[in-house]
């Protein structure tokens, strides 16, 4: 979601702040250093606004040497205010950029670390958001803000002080003016925050509109369905259109109505200060008056700026909170204590699991002992499930949507933990193996084929980074992608972008198969890996499917059944239990359901 | 410049909103700036020469200006409003309107992901840029020039400081301006690469547990980090200098006045009222010429997202309407010598050569393995792309004499990548036939196979479906959007391998349904054998050419791809 103006509060703004302070904390001097700088340049200013009255003063008594004094100081202290000004500001860039980066350094790292349920449970668009739009807030804001809320602060609080110096009786009323005007901005505050949230929920109906519509924009020229839908989106555009308007006309109007009340203050300040002058009432003169009325009148820059800056900085504080929020997420559990090492014996890489001196070698032993899981407690995904893969066995599940399948590989590399019994690996048990080492053990070809920007080469190498180019030429021989690849404007180096848009689905597939022979795990877990290779490239490779799965233990889930035929095990899920299990042969005798799946007369859906 | 012009024809309709925001600003200021004149004929007319009179005179007049800046600023505050929301509203309406006129090119040219930031995103950017700019941007100019002729009127000597200054301090904010602006773009281009690694992270997160490659990720995010962060901290070194340079300018002029004032008031030629007259203006002026130079940034930040929008508005549709108003009657197909490649760049054909005649009423089954181009073949005939060079003809005349809407009213076609949207079964069948009757509807979910699970929606007709069919399976979905397609009565109708999830059984009896539909041509890209049951004659694609197109008996005796085909699909049904 672009930069909208959200105006949310922090929930905690003093816990946010703290931690915001942290960051900062890393760089204490030189906030010091800014906090000082500013304070420089804003009394530098004050001071020759205050120092007009010295100048009429002089100009009055005629005392040329005076005018020249006060010239040369108050030019000095210019020049001082100039400079402090400079070193700020560029100050403040880099803090700002040093802090901002840190933190999105932080929260990727934090990021990555996740379980895989927070990424279920989360839409990417909130996620982006913290690192686009709360970033880029905190960032702007700390750009910008911080150092002049503490400029205005200091100019209204000298402001302040100077009127009361010059006038003390006329300051009393300029008070009054100012106590009016501070009540004003914050209820205005309140009731443009009110709007702008309106905004905020039409914006995001008109959002979720939009995205339908382009998403299924061929649909709807297919169906000459353009009118209508543009009529339909006019319809939110307008009703947005007036909450923008809504909101705007009430935020616009606080700049304006703040300095009319100002002029008000303005005349009356001038008629009673110019009888009093006239009067010399309380020693009240002519440059006072002068030097009065133009404080007056700057008075009212920094009220103004004070509340739009607060505003800003508490904005910032709850971006500042959600990207804490997002940065303390807890990540994944790993107690594992097993690791994967590898030794050279006769000349041959080994690999083994490792826990202090306990070596056990790694053969793809892998065993469900009645196991149970349900992603929410209340309806169970897979009920008392036991199975074994030996090392080397094909085992393949066959069953409905929703019967449970994926749920068992995202089981077995541990995206999510088992409620109930275990899982073994080579005989311990998969809770005992540092993830790290478990994954890598584990080859995986998801259901969806995710790719990266960047060349072909690249993507195969996520497999294995040292992988030579022989390797995965030879991987991609494999997996038949090698002379599609090839016909590629520059073959292996050939930049594909990350959603493929040049690949067909059953290419993009073939690529995750070689991706995944790269990586030359013991045991291989295979997801609908060509769901949308068509029969034909499917048998292509199935040459290449074979030598992959040879000595290792595969589990394979498919729709499509010719896929499933050798396989040592063949085990139908139904409502996250065994129904049938056996092969092909033995299934097809026993007449059950998957005698039914085969021939056809059962929907696999 | 001209992607400007382009946004902004779009934008501003009516300009009147706009056009009397600004003449109000112009106004407040206008009174604004008289009060320092008028305050120094306080001081001196007034309280210097003992008129009372004169105070009470004065004072009232700095009470009127405060009324007339009230009332303006409030219709100010109203008429900016409007104009920046219908600025959004325009920007919005013209994009959504644009992409609709897109053919299947255009929208493959951009993510669809891309395509609803700018829609949303940018243009909501734009209109915030506005609200931020539009009143520094009416003010500055008023100020400065009724600055210097307030303070040439008071003295022209004085005024000199503001002839003088002025022209400098612009031209700085000028230079720091050009320097900055092509920066922005560079800066979003950084942003991009973030946003692109971070993106593909979150698609990926499994993939990348998976391969435990988080180390890796973690390094390609620590380069574009890195890379962004340096050009943001690069580009706000040079704005701010803007500020302490401005403030420099600023003192300068004051030490000036003060001095040359503080002399020309001993020599009597002013007077006190005078001088803090012509502070005042100084003070006024060069806050708002450093306001000036903060919009300018403003604008420069938003432009990349005028940049973004505006590469929307100036694609040109590749599709051009057909004027005739012919409409299709048999549905009759020819095919004569088509080539087709998705750009004129591109260096593969992905059809070659097809020549082939469909009589009307024919079914015909196209089967071909992945990208041989047997859903392009289809979606030509419906003009989603043009060809690159031959001609397609339906009843004999060339698809481009036809419009869009007759060409795509007659011909229905089900895509393989379907969408229903969200809302009820009965909102998504009538986008077929707004006017259909529930009798047709249910008509056409019979012929569709709908009323299989018709039964078990809760809510009947009225059951909601979810975005993008959410509440109902792979197979139910393709069967609604069947029927949605029957629903139009074409005279061709198109599945691009859309029974796939159906059951055989299923299968068999939507083809049978179909077949007995007189005066429709059906046309059946398929991967499965079960589905060419009925199929009068197969065409086999292979590498963007026919390899075969005959009776299924012929090719299984002629045709190689055909019968390897057959076998693989017969083998499970034999065991069976």
């Amino acid at each position: 979601m672009a930069k909208v103006y959200t105006y949310k509060r922090p929930k905690d703004l003093k816990q946010t702040f703290k931690k915001l302070m942290s960051y900062l904390g890393h760089h204490r001097w030189t906030l010091l250093i800014v906090a000082v700088l500013v304070v420089i340049s804003s009394l530098a200013n004050l001071l020759g606004t205050f120092s007009i009255k010295i100048v009429v003063q002089y100009a009055l008594d005629a005392n040329v040497d005076g005018l020249l004094t006060t010239c040369i100081i108050v030019g000095l202290c210019y020049i001082l205010g100039a400079v402090a000004t400079l070193g700020y500001t560029q100050i403040m860039v880099y803090l700002a950029q040093k802090v901002v980066y840190e933190m999105r350094r932080d929260v990727f790292k934090n990021l990555q670390k996740l379980p895989v349920k927070y990424f279920d449970n989360t839409s990417n668009g909130d996620i982006m958001s913290v690192f686009t739009s709360d970033v880029e807030t905190v960032s702007e804001a700390l750009n910008n803000s911080f150092a002049s809320t503490v400029e205005y602060f200091v100019q209204l609080v000298g402001t302040t002080i100077c009127i009361f110096v010059l006038s003390w009786f006329l300051s009393l009323l300029v008070m009054v003016f100012y106590v009016i005007m501070a009540v004003y901005l914050v209820i205005s505050g309140k009731k443009s925050k009110y709007y702008f949230k309106m905004q905020q929920n039409t914006l995001g109906e008109l959002s979720g509109y939009t995205e339908e519509s382009i998403q299924g924009m061929k649909v709807i020229k297919v169906f000459n369905h353009e009118q209508e839908s543009l009529k339909e989106f006019k319809n939110v555009s307008t009703t947005l259109s007036n909450s923008s308007y809504h909101a705007l006309s009430f935020s616009n109007s606080m700049v304006p109505m703040v300095m009319s009340l100002s002029y008000f203050n303005y005349a009356i300040v001038a008629v009673v200060g110019g009888i009093a002058a006239m009067n010399s009432f309380l020693g009240f003169s002519i440059p006072s008056l002068a030097s009065y009325l133009v404080f007056t009148r700057q008075t009212t820059i920094p009220i103004n700026r004070f509340t739009q800056q607060a505003n800003i900085i508490l904005n910032a504080l709850a971006s500042a909170e959600r990207i804490f929020a997002l940065a303390e997420e807890k990540p994944e559990i790993n107690e594992g204590t097993f690791t994967l090492v590898e030794k050279e014996e006769n000349g041959k890489r080994i690999s083994y699991w490792k826990d202090g001196d306990k070596l056990i070698k790694v053969c793809g032993d892998v065993r469900f002992n009645d196991v149970s899981f349900g992603y929410n407690k209340d309806k169970m995904i897979l009920k008392h499930l036991s199975l074994y893969a030996k090392p080397g066995q094909k085992i393949a599940f066959v069953g409905s949507t929703g019967a449970g399948k994926t749920t068992i590989t995202n089981l077995i590399n541990r995206f999510y933990d088992v409620d109930e019994g275990e899982i073994t690996f080579d005989s311990i048990n998969i809770k005992n193996i540092e993830k790290k080492s478990l994954r890598q053990a584990l080859g995986m070809v998801l259901q969806d084929t995710h790719l990266f920007a960047g060349t072909i080469m690249e993507n195969i190498r996520f497999g294995k980074l040292d992988a030579t180019r022989e390797e995965v030429i030879a991987a991609c021989k494999l997996a038949n992608a090698d002379s599609f690849i090839k016909r590629l404007p520059n073959g292996y180096d050939t930049v594909i972008s990350s959603d493929g848009e040049n690949l067909s689905q059953g290419q993009r597939q073939l690529l995750a198969i070689a991706r995944a022979a790269v990586s030359n795990p013991k045991v291989l877990i295979l997801d609908e890996a060509t769901s949308s290779v068509d029969t034909y490239t499917e048998k292509l490779i199935q040459k290449g499917m074979d030598k992959l799965m040879e000595n290792r233990t595969v589990f394979v889930i498919a729709h499509r059944l010719s896929t499933v035929r050798n396989a040592d095990a063949i085990i139908v899920l139904e409502n996250g239990e065994i129904i049938e299990r056996g092969n092909h042969d033995e299934l097809l005798k026993l007449k059950g359901h998957y005698y039914q799946l085969c021939t056809g007369n059962k929907e696999l859906s | 410049m001209d992607s400007i012009k382009r946004v902004f024809k779009y934008a501003f309709k009516p300009k009147r909103y706009i056009v009397i925001a600004f003449i109000l600003v112009v106004i407040e200021t206008s009174f604004e700036l008289l009060i320092p004149f008028v305050m120094s004929s306080l001081i001196d007319d007034g309280v210097k020469t003992g008129n009372m009179n004169h105070i009470y005179f004065t004072g009232i007049i700095i009470f009127i200006c405060a009324i007339i800046s009230l009332l303006t600023g409030y219709l100010y505050s109203k008429f900016a409003a409007k104009a920046a929301a219908v600025f959004g509203e325009n920007i919005r309406n013209a994009l959504f309107e644009k992409i609709e006129s897109f053919s299947f090119s255009n929208l493959d040219h951009f993510q669809s992901s891309s395509l609803v930031t700018r829609v949303i995103n940018d243009a909501q950017l734009m209109q915030n840029t506005l609200t931020t700019v539009l009143r520094p941007l009416a003010r500055s100019p008023i100020m400065l020039i009724l600055g210097i002729v307030l303070s040439f009127i008071i003295n022209p000597t004085l005024s000199l400081v503001f002839i003088i200054m002025t022209p400098i301090l612009a031209a700085i904010m000028l230079i720091l301006f050009k320097i900055v602006s092509p920066r922005f773009l560079k800066l979003q281009r950084g942003l991009d690469n973030l946003n692109l690694v971070l993106q593909e992270t979150l698609i990926s997160i499994k993939t990348i547990k998976a391969f435990v490659k988080e180390g890796y990720q973690e390094e390609k995010f620590e380069e574009v980090n890195r890379g962004y962060t340096s050009i943001v901290e690069k580009t706000f070194r040079i704005i701010n200098i803007g500020t302490p340079l401005s403030q420099f300018m600023i003192y300068t002029a004051t030490i000036v006045i003060m001095w040359v004032g503080g002399n020309l008031m001993i020599n009597s030629v002013i007077q006190e009222g005078d001088l803090t007259g012509v502070f005042s203006y100084t003070m006024q002026t060069f806050n708002s010429i450093m306001m000036l130079s903060n919009i300018l940034i403003s604008i420069a930040r938003s432009l990349a997202s005028l940049y973004r929008v505006d590469e929307v508005l100036k694609e040109t549709p590749t599709i051009v309407n057909g004027e005739d108003l012919k409409t299709v009657k048999d549905g009759e197909i020819t095919f004569e010598n088509v080539d087709f490649k998705y750009s004129s760049s591109a260096d593969n054909y992905v059809l070659k050569n097809i020549s082939f005649t469909i009589k009307s009423g024919e079914i015909i089954g196209i089967i071909g393995e992945t990208g041989s181009g047997k859903s392009t073949l289809a979606e030509l005939m419906l003009r989603l792309y043009d060809i690159t060079n031959g001609k397609i003809s339906i009843d004999g005349e060339n698809i481009k004499d036809y419009s869009l809407e007759n060409l795509r009213e007659n011909i229905a076609i089900v895509l393989q990548k379907n969408y229903l949207f969200s809302g009820t079964l009965k909102d998504n069948l009538l986008w077929g036939n707004k006017q259909a009757s529930d009798d047709e509807l249910f008509q056409a979910m019979k012929d569709a196979c709908v009323d299989e699970f018709f039964p078990r929606l809760q809510g009947g007709l009225n059951y909601e479906l979810g975005v993008n069919g959410g509440n109902v399976s792979g197979g139910q979905k393709q069967r609604i959007c069947i029927a949605r397609a029957l629903l139009k009565k074409p005279k061709i109708l198109i599945l691009d391998d859309s029974t796939s999830a159906l059951d055989n059984n299923t299968e068999k009896r939507l083809m049978q349904n179909l077949s007995s539909m007189h005066n429709m041509t059906t046309i059946i890209i398929t991967q499965r054998l079960n589905s060419l049951i009925l199929a009068d004659r197969v065409m086999v694609l292979s590498d963007g050419q026919i390899s075969g197109f005959d009776t299924k008996e012929k090719l299984l005796e002629n045709n190689e791809i055909f019968k390897e085909f057959y076998k693989s699909q017969m083998k499970v049904q034999e065991n069976g």
